[in-house]
């Protein structure tokens, strides 16, 4: 049975989307059966595992994205000519990953699940469902959020039994942490029989700026707060390097990418196994 | 900081200092030798140092035959052909970096290919072994040299064809 694991926090731009794509490359890479659902209607997350090519190719194709699990139903397309009832399998992209030999699979996203958004009413727990018929066939489900509280957040965390939460150690960026924390808190009050926790807190220096002074007195802050509310910190550290958004234009592994310095690699497959054991996951040879 | 790094440092700075001929007269007069027979130790350690580490001569290469790939799948030596033409006209792995990538996808080292021409060898290793219709997606997809991702997502979202 797989975890399920959201990537989230209230502040944009602190590189989740980076992260869950080079999440799911690693662990793809590791024979960890592992499916990454793009739950942002800016489907960047789609367009980093896919290349932007092929997710082009998906949207001429009208293939079904995530929307249609939201929506329950497949609208008329050129194979049926009335709606269809979804089924998760026709939603997932088998093999959407780097290698050649990838077990990686995808639930893409696109910009009509913004509808989704215009229209909420019940649909936060149909992810979940949804996914429920399917976990069993992965060891990793990870979700990538949006960066605002709505309908989508609450259907991650619906379906997710941990957050994984990236922060860029920037003053306004850290801001989107206690947001988090009290968003958490009040879906736990509300669902007392869900146990959703907090895996981590992962340090992302998604650029260069995050990496002096002020840097440094925001990772204190955090730490505080982290002490204070027992949250677990990542020792180390996804330090900025113009390679992840080389990575996320080429589709590829952070270790695959050109030019990337060894230590660039090496540190993210540190961060990797932390990540794996917070979650009770361990690499399968 | 290991005891010999200690030395080494230490031994530069004095080197830097006064100079590597003092030095050498320093030791040779603190052991009671001359300063030409330390020479001659140093010189045969030297000549000791660069024998172990001479690389042998590179053995040749035999020349790469893509026929003999080609009899041990003789169904897919057509679609192989086919796609080499690409090759060589630049159509397929347009750029070495595309033939690092397919290589590297396909779990194959990629860290000496040196140039284009000849990295197909190992090219044709990994397409023997992928089946015909994932060969002949290949020899079906245009080059894609002049891709730009917000290009084709921009045109996409904003419906231009």
């Amino acid at each position: 049975m797989a975890v399920t694991v959201s990537l989230i926090n209230m502040k944009g731009g602190v590189g989740k989307t980076t992260l869950a794509a080079q999440l799911a490359h690693a662990a793809d890479r590791q024979n960890i059966r592992t499916l990454v659902v793009d739950l942002d209607p800016q489907s960047n997350l789609s367009q980093a595992i896919l290349s932007p090519e092929k997710y082009v190719k998906l949207l001429k194709d009208k293939k079904p994205t995530v929307s249609a699990i939201f929506e329950s139903y497949l609208p008329p397309s050129n194979s049926s000519d009335s709606p269809k009832p979804v089924d998760i399998k026709d939603v997932i992209i088998k093999k959407a990953g780097y290698w050649a030999d990838t077990t990686l699979d995808l639930i893409p996203s696109r910009l009509e699940l913004s509808h989704t958004l215009k229209n909420p009413t019940s649909k936060e727990r149909r992810l979940a469902k949804a996914l429920s018929k399917i976990s069993d066939q992965y060891d990793l489900i990870l979700l990538d959020c949006a960066p605002t509280e709505s309908i989508l957040t609450e259907a991650a965390y619906h379906a997710s039994r941990y957050a994984l939460v990236p922060v860029k150690p920037e003053f306004m960026a850290t801001i989107g942490l206690p947001l988090l924390a009290r968003s958490i808190n009040e879906f736990k009050y509300e669902n007392n029989d869900h146990s959703l926790d907090i895996c981590g807190i992962v340090f992302n220096h998604s650029s260069a700026y995050s990496e002096g002074p002020e840097g440094e007195k925001s990772i204190k802050e955090v730490k505080v707060e982290a002490k204070k509310n027992g949250w677990n910190i990542y020792n180390t550290h996804v330090r900025y390097s113009a390679s992840y958004p080389k990575a996320a234009r080429e589709g590829t592994p952070i270790g695959s990418t050109s030019y990337v310095r060894w230590e660039v690699t090496n540190e993210f497959s540190t961060f990797f196994d932390e990540f794996l054991k917070s979650i009770g996951l361990k690499t399968i040879p | 900081m290991k005891q010999t790094e200690l030395l080494r440092l230490q031994l530069a700075i004095l080197m830097l200092q006064h100079g590597e001929r003092a030095i050498l007269e320093s030791i040779a007069s603190l052991r009671g030798q001359d300063t030409g027979d330390l020479e001659a130790i140093l010189v045969d350690i030297d000549k000791i140092r660069h024998a172990r580490t001479k690389k042998p001569p590179a053995a040749k290469t035999p020349s790469f035959s893509i026929e003999s790939v080609l009899r041990t799948h003789p169904e897919k030596a057509d679609v192989i052909r086919s796609i080499q033409t690409r090759y060589e006209d630049k159509a397929f792995l347009t750029e070495l970096k595309d033939v690092r990538r397919f290589l590297d996808r396909h779990g194959q080292p990629t860290n000496t290919l040196k140039t284009r021409s000849e990295a197909f060898a190992k090219v044709v290793r990994v397409l023997i072994e992928l089946p015909i219709p994932e060969l002949e997606v290949i020899l079906s997809n245009a080059p894609s040299n002049e891709f730009s991702g917000l290009g084709v997502i921009s045109d996409q979202i904003l419906g231009r064809k």
